[in-house]
């Protein structure tokens, strides 16, 4: 692919860094997504409490909202003026608003349940025969866990990751309400796009979109793959 | 007949999207302008009833790239003369018709105390975050950009500055409490019901110039002429001036 090479040659150092920093943000956030993910979406399968539906909704909502009303609510909640912004400032020294940290925060609360839900339809495909023998033999449920669901749904696990890490490139809209653009830090491949056009710079604006374009295609040819793999 | 009603009600809606287009002129216009636009387009019509005005607010950048692309746009009213510039050097604006109608003001604000110079207030040890406009993007970021390197601050700053991707998110920034003070807007502040002060520099005769510019597509260009000619009456002047702007 002659125009990807030279359009990769195309970016600046600081697109780099942008792109770079999209990545890492990715990968952080999905690991997040795995460790709280993967809990939520077993209990939300087993739980009996009146109050399902609600949690189930609230996981949800980030797919309808549209990403300005999410970015509204996080730059009023990260305010050092007042709680829960001032809390973190009392506990850790520095503000939320405009940092890495906020942006990973926010993201998993943006990607949450574009990685929940593959989680529990691959957790709810597990034959619940398999589970009680699992504990009938003896086992814990967390031995459980680890020894049945893991590998039984593992594929729509790693839909889920990849969905999550996938949508996280993605993100837009949040990360331009809380970010505040500062390189290195919250200055992600999207934001980075967007400059570009501002400085009408159309050029490495055609660069990056098409290096960004690249990257979540192959990601979704994962997903597919994986998601048909899963259905045999 | 469901098939016939379904048609009839297409045709309908594709006419009134017409009319809408046929008439009235359409101005595309820098974020920071949103203040002022109402007050302008009410008085503009109050002088020529039968003239209708729509206007559109948006990053310029933005704005440059839809109109490059066939936004059926009549003017653009800049925060610089950058943008208008590029579309004229592109073809998609009249040369002729570009003229700087207002300038900029720049201002640090809130000023904690009535006493507190700018000096102070970005030498204390307590600011933490100091919100601008992004320099590359936005005119007034550029303009405190500049202010900063002149005086010799922005090294020293420069870890504590964010960016806001245009003036009124700088702006949002400060309100929320997120940044502590900001190089902000005059014309934002002046709509705003929080009235602390804030300190206003002159950057002298030529700073921030505001450029409309008539676009080469526009099917109304004598009514867009008109509003721009308009433009530079002592009317639309004293309520630029009004709204926190400088007309020299």
């Amino acid at each position: 692919m002659p125009t990807l090479i030279t359009s990769t040659w195309l970016l600046s150092p600081p697109l780099w860094e942008a792109l770079w920093l999209t990545l890492k943000l990715a990968g952080v956030t999905t690991l997040l997504l795995g460790v709280l993910g993967l809990p939520l979406a077993r209990w939300l399968n087993a739980t009996r409490t009146r109050f399902a539906p609600v949690i189930e909704a609230l996981v949800t909502l980030p797919i309808v909202l549209p990403p300005t009303v999410i970015g509204f609510y996080l730059l009023v909640a990260f305010s050092p003026q007042h709680p829960p912004g001032s809390w973190w400032v009392a506990l850790t020294g520095g503000p939320l608003s405009f940092t890495f940290t906020g942006l990973v925060i926010a993201s998993v609360i943006y990607s949450l349940p574009f990685a929940v839900q593959p989680f529990q339809a691959a957790l709810r495909a597990i034959p619940e025969e398999l589970i009680d023998a699992s504990r009938a033999s003896g086992a814990t449920a967390w031995r459980t866990f680890w020894r049945v669901h893991l590998p039984l749904a593992r594929r729509g696990i790693g839909a889920g990751l990849t969905l999550g890490f996938a949508h996280t490139l993605g993100e837009f809209g949040v990360v331009l309400m809380i970010g505040g653009s500062i390189p290195g830090e919250t200055r992600v491949a999207s934001i980075a796009l967007y400059d570009e056009v501002q400085k009408l710079n159309y050029a490495s604006a055609h660069a990056f979109a098409g290096v960004l374009l690249v990257i979540s295609f192959v990601l979704l040819v994962v997903v597919a793959i994986l998601q048909r793999r899963s259905r045999v | 007949m469901r098939l016939r009603r379904i048609a009839v009600i297409l045709a309908c809606s594709g006419a009134l999207c017409l009319s809408a287009i046929g008439e009235g002129i359409r101005i595309a216009a820098a974020s920071n302008l949103q203040f002022v636009m109402p007050a302008l387009v009410d008085a503009f019509r109050a002088e020529y009833p039968e003239a209708k005005v729509s206007v559109s607010h948006a990053a310029s950048g933005n704005l440059v790239a839809q109109i490059r692309h066939g936004a059926p746009f009549d003017l653009l009213m800049a925060a610089d003369t950058h943008y208008p510039q590029a579309l004229i050097e592109s073809g998609h604006a009249e040369s002729q018709s570009l003229f700087v109608f207002a300038h900029g003001i720049l201002v640090l604000w809130p000023q904690p105390q009535e006493q507190s110079t700018w000096q102070e207030i970005l030498a204390d040890s307590k600011l933490n975050r100091l919100a601008i406009a992004h320099p590359e993007i936005a005119p007034y970021g550029q303009a405190a950009q500049s202010f900063l390197k002149h005086h010799g601050l922005w090294e020293n700053l420069r870890s504590r500055i964010v960016t806001g991707e245009n003036a009124a998110q700088t702006l949002q920034f400060v309100q929320s409490g997120n940044a502590d003070v900001g190089f902000v807007a005059a014309s934002l502040l002046v709509s705003l019901p929080d009235s602390r002060p804030g300190i206003e520099f002159d950057l002298g005769e030529a700073a921030l110039p505001h450029g409309a510019v008539r676009l080469t597509k526009s099917k109304r260009g004598t009514a867009a002429d008109r509003f721009l000619t308009w433009l530079a009456e002592d009317e639309a002047v004293e309520i630029l001036r009004d709204n926190g702007y400088r007309v020299p």
